[in-house]
């Protein structure tokens, strides 16, 4: 860790947050089908940068590959400088699914101490600056529910579960995929501001998937619209919205004329 | 899932006010205890009235009368077969759980011997019993031997059920922090197949007993087994009778023994929090 650390002070300012050059991936070897296509993109750090467009544009696939659970045909990712495979054995990545994805048998301090433990099991150092179990159950809400077990809350409570699991490891950067896809709408919805509460708190760098155009404005610094077949990058739309956003925002004109953009453009592609 | 329960009781609770429910739920507690007691009681009538020989039925209070007078032959033929029965459930414990957690770690090792275990699966090990008693010879061992071969298929296909079935999606979290093969089996898969490896552990000790009593059946020289058929041999059927209680007993606390320990040390799987993960 102490290693990574002294890495990642030497790289250079522009090596942080997340750098993507040059990625393709390609499913079944030679003449199998292109999933993304020469992608490049640079998330600064502290930046909320979400992926969208239609189905099969490899939005998931490439969170997969800056995630390390799916290599790179070509191309390069860095995280504040390092390889992601170095992060992840460092336990820096901190991953949020659709599904919450708890131990069934822990409860719910089990499971948002279970990925520091286990790092620290395997010869990691956990970073001592990160919050602590008691203070991130407090932190997205769970306060009083520490003793409960998953089975015992909803399907939002659970999603709150799985972030003070993946902040737990004070991670270099937080990879979401859907995460609020499998909720109802108004939960959904009551997430997305509790995401950005906790993102102003602790400002790691994001990179969110989701199918919800109005969730990615509402989130995000940038969105990232991206084609299908081969997936690539077809436009980057800056939200220069106020922050703090509140549900108010989203009455604003400056929001629907940025979600409605998105969605002229996004059917353009599909067409 | 709290909320079901919770609106449950609120329809419960002016049910239990109600008269005829009161008496309704009386008899569906006690029901069976009565159904018991009357059955026992009409045996005890029938075999008097109708002047039954006791070699062919003896009355239940002729086997309460010979259980006290050979209280201390019962318990050492008890002990007989409860000794080899739990060593025997033990080995098979011992083997099936090492099988599996080998076969886990050296996938080649799962996919030469896992066909054969579970080919094996539907042969009747019963049916090897007299072989097993031709290599080993009467007495312990081969009872020890028998009861390993039959209560050990069911636990080793319930684990390695359990050992497969860890959910692709727990696996990711594991794997997003780089977690070791070590980390993974103990903080993973053992505690994920825990449900499994019980219900097959449940299965085994029904098995262990039926093991222990075609053992003896076959060869032997004590055990509750050897009792029943002796009583039989001599027309004694009350003290066979008196036998197959004590195998009631012992097969039953064995069954909830097994029972208790997983409620302290397995998780149980629940409807609701699958449908979460599942929608």
């Amino acid at each position: 860790m102490a290693l990574i650390e002294a890495d990642a002070a030497t790289a250079s300012e522009t090596n942080s947050g997340i750098g993507i050059s040059n990625v393709t991936v390609v499913y079944g070897g030679d003449g199998g089908v292109t999933a993304l296509k020469n992608i490049n993109l640079q998330v600064k750090e502290g930046e909320f940068v979400s992926l969208v467009g239609a189905s099969g544009c490899g939005k998931s696939t490439l969170l997969k590959v800056v995630a390390d659970l799916m290599p790179p045909t070509g191309g390069q990712v860095t995280v504040n400088g390092l390889a992601p495979s170095a992060l992840r054995k460092a336990g820096r990545l901190g991953l949020v699914f659709q599904q919450a994805n708890l131990m069934p048998w822990l409860n719910i301090r089990g499971n948002i101490g279970l990925l520091k433990s286990l790092v620290a099991g395997h010869g990691g150092t956990v970073s001592k600056t990160g919050a602590s179990v008691d203070q991130l159950i407090d932190v997205v809400g769970l306060t009083g529910f520490g003793e409960k077990f998953p089975h015992q809350l909803s399907g939002g409570m659970q999603q709150r579960a799985a972030l003070a699991r993946a902040l737990a490891l004070d991670p270099a950067v937080l990879l979401m995929d859907e995460p609020f896809a499998a909720l109802d709408e108004i939960t959904r919805d009551r997430m997305a501001f509790e995401l950005m509460r906790v993102w102003q708190q602790y400002r790691k760098t994001v990179l969110f998937v989701t199918h919800s155009l109005s969730e990615a404005v509402m989130l995000s610094d940038r969105v990232v619209l991206m084609s299908p077949r081969p997936g690539r990058i077809h436009r980057i739309f800056d939200i220069d919205l106020p922050r703090p956003r509140t549900p108010e925002t989203r009455l604003t004109e400056g929001f629907s004329k940025l979600v409605l953009e998105l969605n002229r453009e996004l059917y353009e592609v599909m067409t | 899932m709290t909320d079901i329960q919770s609106t449950d009781t609120v329809l419960a609770a002016p049910e239990r006010n109600g008269r005829g429910i009161t008496l309704r739920a009386v008899v569906e507690r006690a029901g069976p205890f009565l159904l018991t007691a009357f059955l026992i009681g009409f045996w005890e009538f029938a075999v008097r009235f109708f002047e039954v020989p006791s070699f062919l039925l003896p009355a239940p209070s002729q086997i309460v009368m010979l259980m006290y007078n050979e209280w201390s032959l019962l318990q050492m033929h008890a002990i007989a077969t409860i000794t080899s029965m739990v060593s025997g459930y033990l080995c098979a414990v011992f083997f099936a759980l090492t099988i599996s957690a080998l076969m886990i770690r050296f996938p080649l090792m799962e996919r030469c011997v896992m066909p054969i275990f579970v080919a094996l699966q539907s042969v009747p090990k019963i049916a090897i019993a007299p072989l097993i008693l031709v290599w080993v010879g009467a007495g312990f061992h081969s009872k020890l031997l028998v009861v390993t071969a039959i209560a050990f298929f069911p636990i080793i296909i319930n684990t390695m059920t359990g050992f497969k079935q860890v959910d692709r999606g727990l696996r990711d979290v594991f794997t997003s922090v780089a977690a070791t093969e070590r980390q993974i089996f103990f903080q993973l898969r053992l505690p994920y197949a825990m449900p499994y490896i019980f219900a097959g552990l449940r299965i085994a000790t029904t098995l262990a007993v039926l093991g222990a009593i075609v053992a003896e059946y076959l060869a032997a020289s004590n055990g509750l087994g050897y009792l029943v058929l002796s009583g039989s041999f001599n027309f004694n059927t009350a003290r066979s009778f008196a036998a197959i209680i004590a195998l009631a007993v012992i097969g039953t606390s064995f069954f909830g023994l097994m029972t208790f320990i997983e409620s302290r040390l397995s998780w149980k799987r629940h409807a609701s929090s699958d449908e979460t993960t599942r929608v």
